[in-house]
């Protein structure tokens, strides 16, 4: 009964929203460039699918992101194991971490510019700068989360920190560093995204914005649309892949980074 | 391992760390390990802002940010209570709507700006657009699961205490709830932040974001880390104001 009615909310609402996107765009209201009805942004999309260059434009942009992901991730996991091992290294850290990662990135996109060059690489940069916040913020958290009787069992035995950090902490805290990492490719998809509709010859951002500089703007919407669509099967895929992994474990999953 | 110390010891240890980290970015420049064309060194920067400030010419383009940033705050806090307050009150759309909410948060919704741009054209407007459309979703989301999570106890003391919704809503469910609101409002800030300083930066338009691009086109470094010292200060302000506001509703 109440999945009914739920799934009645949804449905009425699609249409009404959809219904009325078609209606105001076809009425004339506003001008074609500022809302193209919903008919022709579904028609762009099914070209967009059928033509390589999208899928070029995905495959530029999937590699950064891969690549800015793989050396943020890298580097917030090596900075956590340093600073996540002691309480007053970890507090002194925590404010300053989380102040750093709640910046907004675009501000040393210049810089990444002039250091890494206009190409692929201020973007992969983009990406790790991104990525490194969350992943080290959250696995430095959970690793402060340890039980303590786990790390006193592991020196009693002889663990040197390289030991703890392998052994004890990396097992412990398997669920919060998998999150780490989902949080971090979201805001990676985000920082090489926006660094390509800033300067770029290649990607998915760069194709945006050359839709929207020759107002193509139904391809513009189309594109985004798939883009969007895209970026939450993956976050859900994680997801899913997250709970798979952690489905023995009793700690319940929290959102640390924000 | 760890050993008790009060707060001002932390602050000074964590102001240690960034003078060091300056000091060091400092010597970098000055010494051409960094190269000084790319990265200014940390009291050209410093001292760039502050004249700026002085003077207007980053003085304006902060005010400006400043107001974008506060007109969408409180777009996006009265829009997401209203919404998540509907969502908890009405069940059966919270049921209905709550996922496509979260789903729609994980999205990288910045990728959006053209479209307010296409809308509202290159104003202030189209940044404060898109920077509302982001922080609304977090404080609907932390509304209604503050709300929810409100103790059951607590309903029943004000159905005891025969108060009227409003009344309860008042004096019970919103101070219960404050908390998570807060963190809600927290989150909303930085989406602001990231939002509007992007949407500037990336489309020209309003106050510091542009300044950045406006100074790196012409290759003037001084001004781009100036105009960046200028954005960090705002964030910490603004992130520091919230925090105190977290502080206080805890106790």
């Amino acid at each position: 009964m109440k999945l009914t009615s739920t799934r009645a909310v949804r449905i009425g609402t699609a249409v009404v929203a959809l219904g009325g996107w078609e209606a105001v765009a076809r009425s004339g209201l506003l001008p074609g460039t500022v809302l193209p009805p919903f008919s022709s942004v579904v028609a762009a999309l099914y070209d967009l699918v059928q033509q390589s260059s999208t899928w070029f434009q995905f495959y530029v942009s999937i590699w950064a992101i891969g690549l800015g992901l793989a050396i943020g991730a890298g580097a917030g996991l090596v900075v956590a194991a340093v600073i996540g091992i002691s309480a007053s290294v970890w507090r002194t850290f925590e404010p300053l971490l989380y102040y750093a990662g709640s910046l907004p990135k675009i501000i040393i996109l210049p810089v990444l510019l002039l250091y890494l060059g206009t190409g692929i690489y201020s973007k992969v940069g983009m990406g790790a700068v991104s990525a490194f916040f969350p992943v080290a913020i959250t696995t430095a958290q959970s690793m402060r989360e340890v039980k303590g009787t786990y790390i006193r069992a592991a020196r009693s035995l002889g663990a040197g920190p390289l030991r703890l950090v392998t052994n004890v902490y990396a097992p412990a805290a398997i669920g919060p560093i998998l999150s780490g990492l989902r949080l971090g490719l979201a805001v990676a998809v985000t920082g090489v995204l926006l660094a390509e509709t800033s300067v770029a010859s290649a990607g998915v951002g760069y194709q945006a914005m050359q839709y929207y500089d020759n107002l193509r703007i139904a391809d513009m919407y189309a594109l985004l649309l798939l883009v969007l669509l895209a970026a939450v099967a993956a976050n859900s895929l994680l997801g899913w892949l997250i709970r798979h992994v952690t489905r023995y474990s009793q700690a319940t999953e929290r959102v640390f980074f924000t | 391992m760890t050993w008790p110390r009060r707060s001002g010891t932390w602050l000074a240890t964590r102001a240690a760390v960034v003078v060091v980290f300056l000091a060091a970015v400092q010597a970098g420049v000055q010494t051409r390990l960094i190269n000084p064309l790319f990265v200014a060194t940390p009291t050209t920067a410093i001292a760039g802002a502050a004249r700026g400030l002085a003077n207007g010419t980053l003085g304006g383009p902060m005010l400006t940010t400043l107001y974008e940033v506060a007109v969408s705050l409180v777009l996006s806090s009265v829009a997401g209570l209203a919404v998540g307050y509907l969502l908890w009150r009405f069940t059966d759309l919270g049921r209905a709507y709550e996922p496509w909410v979260a789903g729609l948060f994980a999205a990288p919704l910045i990728l959006l700006y053209p479209i307010p741009l296409v809308i509202f054209g290159r104003t202030t407007t189209a940044v404060i657009a898109q920077a509302t459309v982001m922080a609304v979703l977090p404080v609907i989301l932390y509304t209604r699961q503050g709300l929810a999570g409100i103790d059951p106890p607590l309903l029943k003391v004000a159905a005891v205490y025969r108060l009227r919704h409003w009344q309860a809503l008042r004096h019970v469910f919103l101070p219960a709830a404050a908390p998570t609101l807060v963190t809600g409002l927290r989150l909303g800030l930085i989406y602001i932040l990231v939002g509007v300083v992007s949407v500037e930066y990336l489309a020209s338009i309003g106050g510091l974001g542009k300044t950045i691009n406006f100074a790196y086109l012409q290759f003037n470094m001084a001004e781009v880390y100036s105009a960046v010292t200028c954005v960090f200060i705002l964030a910490a302000v603004l992130l520091a104001i919230v925090g105190r506001l977290q502080w206080m509703v805890r106790r």
